[in-house]
């Protein structure tokens, strides 16, 4: 497993819930029935954005993804990235039952300042057993 | 709408003695069957399950190219003449256990690619129809028995 994610307060974020392993057979008369394969949800989502940060910053994150090897080893985490939340929430969306997170895409860089940038960064959350 | 949540037991035992237990619906979590218990492996299984025309049916389970099936594999001979019974088990909206059903198959081999490994099981011998085999066959008989389903009558 690969350090923890750094801890830095994003600008923005955003969290799609994983779903659960199914599959739906429909007859023709359209009546379904469908087969559930697990018992844990996969496939979580989260979305963060990193205005304006500095070149330092900016090289954390991708030094990140490089100690990852691209999205290939998987972390937690830190609760920074989850300020002004519940504890609750915060709870069910940093580490949902046996999720851990992974690169879903390498990290976007947009320069907007000498010095600043924008880093947009995609995670996923899969079941790691 | 109709909801049906199905777990396979796999229950291997090597050639040398050796028995691996694997189910694949309790992620992470091991689950117990007939006292014995399972832990999780992410293996599919399909293939054939049986026909009248008696032919040797093919049962392929395909696991992901992870550690714990390469031992499985190695230990296990590449899966010749291994002994599978694989059970599909219907669960309620508990997780509990409501129905079972049970097959048994002979190893026939094993296989690697880059990112699966596959084992080939045949069934094991049986009577496909109450006409077939016409014959008891038994030791008396025909002398020593297969262990799988690939006899020629001649």
């Amino acid at each position: 497993m690969a350090a923890q994610f750094p801890g830095i307060k994003p600008s923005e974020r955003s969290f799609s819930v994983g779903q659960y392993p199914t599959k739906t057979y429909r007859a023709l008369s359209g009546a379904t029935v469908k087969r559930s394969f697990g018992n844990r949800a996969y496939g979580y989502e989260i979305q963060l954005a990193f205005n304006n940060i500095t070149d330092a910053v900016t090289t954390l994150l991708l030094t990140h993804y490089d100690s990852t090897y691209g999205g290939l080893d998987r972390f937690t985490l830190p609760s920074e990235l989850f300020v002004g939340m519940s504890s609750s929430l915060t709870a069910k969306i940093q580490s949902p039952t046996q999720i851990k997170w992974e690169y879903s895409k390498p990290p976007e860089v947009k320069s907007v300042h000498p010095g600043l940038s924008s880093v947009t960064i995609t995670l996923t959350g899969e079941l790691d057993y | 709408m109709t909801n049906i949540r199905i777990a396979q037991y796999f229950r291997l035992t090597a050639s040398g003695g050796q028995t691996y237990r694997y189910q694949n619906y309790f992620v992470g979590q091991s689950s117990s069957y007939l006292s014995e218990s399972y832990t999780f492996a992410p293996f599919r299984a399909d293939g054939a399950l049986a026909s009248l025309n008696g032919d040797n049916e093919t049962l392929r389970v395909l696991f992901p190219n992870i550690e714990v099936a390469i031992r499985l594999v190695e230990e296990a001979n590449g899966n010749r003449l291994s002994e599978l019974t694989l059970t599909t088990a219907w669960l309620n909206a508990s997780e509990q256990i409501v129905t079972t059903l049970t097959d048994y198959y002979i190893g026939i081999g094993a296989s690697y690619s880059d990112s699966t490994l596959e084992l080939r099981f045949r069934s094991a011998i049986d009577s496909v129809g109450s006409q077939f085999p016409s014959r008891t066959l038994t030791r008396d008989n025909v002398g020593p028995l297969p262990l799988n389903s690939e006899l020629y009558l001649r």
